[in-house]
């Protein structure tokens, strides 16, 4: 085959084509195929097939063309197209070929439609008329064209046009016609299961057919669904154990062998869905493990087919978890095939060794020789699954070898799936097999080395959280930690470490840092401030550079002195505007002396009750109640009438039901507003233990005397609702810092899940009561209108920087202390005003709010009501563009602000809460 | 299922190209030399399967590929399928054209980009193995020429001809099955009529 090449070679282009064949190529065509062949180049190919192809263009849209030239045309549209070129310009033809054409230009027209479009082409609705047509008809062949370019082209939505006529295809005398009609569907139930759900019966009777080749293609069609849900297809293994049991019995005709054995390709797949189903049906067991013997028996293995049949055997046996005698009976066939000669069973014989040594390693023991050699083997595809081999017989005693290998073969890769899979092994092996500690960091830390470019974010996830588990933990061996806090160190230190490697060293080092107190100061903060002015550094890791920063201030394991300095130097190189405020910031901390003792526990105010009383005050002197942004949208002054309501939601306790009509203007309508309830019935109603009340009624209670009742509070208590805990965790993290009383220091990446769990609340209880107590608490002139539902988290925002106002109340109390505050959030808001001008040039109010802010500063008394009104306004002005995107996945309606949201995220939290805000952070950045 | 069936001669030249996944066009030019680039590189005396490619479908991918004198047959396929079975698949297709084109050569799938193609869809069908037969695949291709000779026939004015195909192609399978099941043993008769055997002999 193909070997006379050359003899005909010639005889073709002289001839014009081959004669055997019926009809010969047109001379327009062969010339054309001649030109393409003698070209030299790649441009001089393009030369030729460009002037080809403006002929034909001309020539395909001329009128009166009959339809043996737009055969022609058609066929060579269909050749250029095999070589890559561009030819929309047929696509219109061959649908009117199909459509107008008859019998074998029909076919033709088929064809090209075939090659040329694709489900989701515009054409394809042009041609749905005419499959139509054609499967009404009573020609067999436009039947049997129409359905093989239905199951090519058809897309889901177009479905239910073609759906009945198919289906009474299934009746049709020939079995032609059935076997399409069958594969048909097939393809429709690939492309919308729902849809074929009432013709399941009709499709299940085309397995007892009495055409074998229509049972075939309906064995795949139930393979498919088998596949999908095999516990509920058990009623399926009776039948296809009695078509199996007559294939094997030879009762079908002869036309059905190939190479003398019957009907191979059924066998197999046959044995492919019994397999599947065996798991859920013991009755089904018994009855396949004994149609398995026969077939093993009966087996001649003269031929390679019948290899085929055993290997699908052999799988189906270990999925059967049989008994013994039938596993070391296929344990003696995989012998002859791995040590055949021919590589194809060589191959075959190593994938089935991989599972059966997954039951049982010692199935491995015999093939020790081989399996060595095979790890030089010349053939990398065999070499590469040996490694499989390799991973199913580790235990404790090799384990420390098989890794070495791995870890071997995934340096010198440059395979990405193959290195994913090495790292998979690898990753699964120390977790399987947790000996010596140091050998764990080590393995784990040259997978990272070798591949975290190539592995996924799960992947990832699951090295990370193997490593928090095993040496994170307070109670884990320090020097394990220490060892490990190395390795992260020459990570840190290498100029070729890979991000993710760079991201999880961090995260590691921040959860370590208490560590590096023995180290010198200076080089701890050459680490870190090298790694931020590297050139090209994403974001990620400069904010996961920033985090650490903030955890050894916290923790005072660097001099603070020392390390406002260093920063300072920082400041002078080019960094993203977020990572200069936070190093502001955290100079500031510096300079402030602050330190956290990290073994307290953490306290939240996840319902933000200490605001309660701010927002009763509002509402009390007239303020309008916070409305949902999609009711918002109405004319100035007019009332509004409610027709849709989000359903308030109260998950933390707080109740809101009770609506006090007197208070507020439109409120009966609103129900999803704040609780209206005095402030006496709040302090009852409101008893959140943990939280101590900043706010009343006349402003900010008195710090000292809350000082006192703090500690009281945070000793013995516990949350009932770990829930509650998590959501408050993310939330508000920092919450508690300004009374000096607890921090814990947190990382983005250990918050992960909570933080997920808690936007799911989130995202389940909006507008929840405590969210809609924040926004009532806006006062009413405030832009309500670009605000919207979503927008709770620049208010959460908002009030960071409110503690971290109060918070330098608090500790600076001098008044002119206080003015440089007042400066630095102004600051802020200019900054946030930028970023949002860059951005999305929002319309933005905050112009008069700085003025305000400047008049405010300029008086000597300010009420400090109404300077939080200010802040939280200008934080929720300012934030408008980006608030819109601040809670979890909802940033993917705009992706270019996306990095903006959390800039402004981190810009907004005020310096005590940057923890919260990194592990916000981090999911932004996670979710690229 | 299978994604793709490609055929390429030793230079990488395609000469056969059917996807039955969706692909754009200038990914399916990327595929077609990737998987030269792949299987080229191959010994004869190595195994006929490679796994994982980076285009079509990533881990869960399989090439299976047979080189026959010049031209290289590739079926992409995912790993649902049994790849001795498809290696098979591979022999049968090919001898399904050197029967069909009567020693078949890289010229003819060339010149006959539709037959090819034709026999291919008997093949395969939408990505699944529609016959494996090989005698019925043929029997279904000669049912398909003889149409078109006589297409041909009726251009150049002999309508008698028509008739004759007509009658074939339109008559109804129980009277064509009724002339067969004379020769047919009697316990293969319930598990398959072969459709048409006679009409390889009506020459014309």
């Amino acid at each position: 085959m193909f070997g006379n090449l050359f003899g005909k070679t010639t005889t073709t282009i002289a001839t014009g084509g081959s004669d055997t064949s019926g009809d010969a190529a047109s001379a327009g065509f062969t010339t054309f195929i001649g030109k393409v062949s003698r070209a030299n180049s790649k441009s001089d190919e393009a030369h030729v097939v460009a002037t080809e192809l403006k002929n034909l263009a001309a020539n395909i849209a001329a009128p009166n063309q009959s339809m043996v030239q737009m055969r022609d045309y058609l066929c060579r549209v269909a050749y250029i197209c095999m070589m890559g070129y561009e030819v929309e310009f047929a696509c219109i033809h061959a649908v009117k070929l199909a459509q107008l054409g008859t019998n074998y230009d029909k076919r033709i027209g088929y064809l090209a439609c075939c090659l040329l479009l694709h489900r989701n082409h515009d054409l394809i609705l042009l041609l749905i008329n005419t499959i139509q047509k054609d499967l009404k008809s009573s020609n067999i062949l436009d039947n049997l064209a129409a359905m093989t370019a239905a199951a090519q082209l058809v897309p889901a939505e177009l479905i239910p046009s073609l759906l009945p006529m198919i289906v009474a295809k299934l009746q049709h005398q020939r079995e032609l016609v059935r076997q399409k009609a069958v594969l048909c569907l097939h393809q429709f139930q690939f492309l919308a299961p729902d849809l074929l759900a009432h013709c399941k019966e009709s499709l299940e009777r085309a397995l007892l057919d009495k055409d074998p080749g229509v049972m075939a293609v309906a064995v795949q069609l139930v393979a498919y669904s088998i596949q999908r849900n095999a516990a509920g297809c058990i009623h399926l293994g009776d039948p296809l154990v009695s078509v199996l049991q007559q294939i094997v019995a030879r009762k079908l005709s002869d036309i059905f062998n190939y190479q003398t054995i019957p009907f191979p390709w059924l066998q197999i797949q046959i044995i492919k869905c019994l397999s599947a189903l065996v798991p859920h049906s013991e009755v089904l067991k018994t009855k396949v493990s004994s149609i398995i013997r026969v077939i093993l028996q009966r087996n001649s293995i003269k031929e390679k087919m019948a290899f085929a049949i055993l290997y699908e055997c052999i799988q189906c046996i270990v999925k059967m978890a049989p008994e013994k005698d039938l596993l070391d009976e296929s344990a003696q066939h995989v012998k002859r095939f791995v040590n055949s000669s021919n590589p194809n069973l060589q191959y075959i014989g190593v994938k089935m060794l991989v599972s059966l040594v997954a039951l049982n390693p010692a199935y491995a023991v015999e093939y020790q020789d081989m399996i060595v050699q095979s790890l030089e083997h010349k053939d990398t595809v065999i070499h590469k699954k040996m490694h499989g081999v390799l991973y199913g017989i580790a235990c404790e005693a090799n384990v420390k070898v098989v890794c070495s290998k791995l870890l071997q073969q995934l340096k010198i890769s440059s395979d990405r799936f193959w290195k994913a899979e090495l790292a998979t092994m690898v990753v699964s092996l120390v977790s399987r097999f947790p000996v010596e500690p140091q050998w764990q960091i080590n393995s784990l830390f040259n997978t990272l080395w070798c591949s975290s470019g190539d592995l996924d974010r799960t992947m990832l996830k699951d090295i990370k959280q193997l490593i928090g588990d095993r040496f994170l933990s307070k109670d884990c061996d320090p020097q394990c930690q220490q060892y490990l806090l190395q390795k992260c160190i020459s990570a840190l230190v290498s100029d070729k470490t890979a991000i993710p490697l760079l991201q999880i060293a961090l995260w590691i080092v921040g959860s370590l840092c208490s560590f590096l107190k023995n180290m010198e100061d200076d080089k701890v903060l050459m680490l870190f401030t090298n790694l931020l002015l590297q050139e090209n550094m994403p974001f990620s890791i400069q904010s996961a550079v920033i985090t650490c920063i903030h955890k050894l201030v916290a923790m005072g394991i660097v001099e603070q002195v020392s390390m406002a300095t260093k920063l300072t130097e920082c400041l002078s190189h080019e960094l993203p505007l977020v990572i200069k405020q936070q190093l502001n910031i955290i100079i500031k901390m510096c300079s402030l002396k602050l330190k956290v003792d990290p073994s307290d526990t953490v306290v939240m105010d996840l319902t933000l009750t200490f605001l309660d009383d701010l927002v009763c005050a509002r509402l009390e002197a007239g303020a309008e109640p916070y409305r949902p942004s999609h009711l918002r949208h109405s004319l100035p002054g007019q009332h509004i009438i409610l027709t849709s309501q989000s359903p308030a939601a109260p998950s933390s306790g707080l109740e809101v039901e009770e609506v006090d009509e007197s208070m507020i203007g439109d409120r009966a309508t609103v129900d999803s507003s704040s609780s209206p309830k005095t402030d006496t019935e709040r302090d009852s109603s409101l008893i959140q233990p943990d939280i101590k009340r900043v706010w009343g009624k006349q402003g900010r209670l008195d710090a000292s005397k809350e000082k006192k009742s703090t500690p009281k509070n945070l000793t013995g208590q516990k949350r009932t609702s770990s829930e509650q805990d998590n959501l408050a965790k993310a939330l508000f993290g920092g919450l508690q810092k300004n009374e000096k009383a607890s921090l814990k220091v947190f990382t983005g990446f250990e918050d992960d899940d909570q933080y997920d769990d808690y936007l799911n609340n989130f995202k389940t209880d909006l507008p929840g009561p405590w969210s809609n107590r924040l926004r009532s608490s806006i006062p009413e002139n405030v832009n309500v209108e670009t605000m919207s539902i979503r927008n709770t988290g620049i208010i959460q925002e908002s009030f960071n920087v409110l503690n971290q106002f109060a918070m330098s109340n608090e500790s600076t109390k001098t008044p002119k202390e206080n003015e440089i505050d007042y400066l630095q959030l102004q600051g802020d808001i200019n900054l946030k005003k930028d970023a949002s001008n860059e951005n999305n040039g929002e319309q933005i109010s905050e112009g008069s709010l700085y003025n305000d802010l400047n008049n405010k500063l300029a008086g000597a008394e300010v009420d400090f009501d109404a300077q939080l009104s200010q802040l939280l306004e200008a934080s929720v002005t300012s934030g408008d563009v980006h608030c819109l995107h601040r809670t979890d996945g909802f940033f993917k309606e705009d992706p270019v602000s996306k990095t903006a949201v959390s800039e402004i995220a981190l810009e907004n939290d005020g310096f005590l809460d940057v923890e919260s805000c990194r592990i916000k952070h981090s999911i932004y950045t996670d979710s690229d | 299922m299978i994604k793709a069936i490609l055929v390429f001669n030793n230079h990488g030249k395609p000469r056969l190209s059917r996807f039955y996944q969706y692909y754009p066009e200038d990914m399916q030019q990327q595929i077609v030399r990737e998987t030269f680039h792949l299987v080229s590189k191959r010994d004869d005396n190595v195994c006929n399967f490679l796994e994982g490619g980076t285009l079509i479908g990533g881990s869960d991918f399989k090439i299976i590929y047979r080189h026959y004198a010049t031209l290289y047959f590739v079926f992409c396929v995912d790993s649902s399928e049994s790849e001795l079975g498809i290696l098979d698949l591979i022999q049968v297709f090919v001898e399904t054209l050197d029967k069909c084109f009567e020693n078949v050569c890289e010229l003819d799938l060339i010149f006959h980009v539709d037959k090819v193609h034709y026999i291919l869809a008997e093949l395969v069908m939408g990505g699944m193995v529609l016959e494996t037969n090989m005698t019925e695949i043929i029997t279904r291709i000669e049912e398909q020429n003889k149409l078109e000779k006589s297409e041909k026939a009726k251009l150049d004015g002999t309508p008698v001809l028509i008739q004759t195909y007509a009658g074939i192609a339109a008559a109804p399978a129980r009277a064509v099955s009724a002339l067969k099941e004379m020769n047919i043993p009697q316990k293969v008769k319930d598990m398959k009529l072969p459709d048409l055997p006679s009409i390889g002999n009506l020459k014309f």
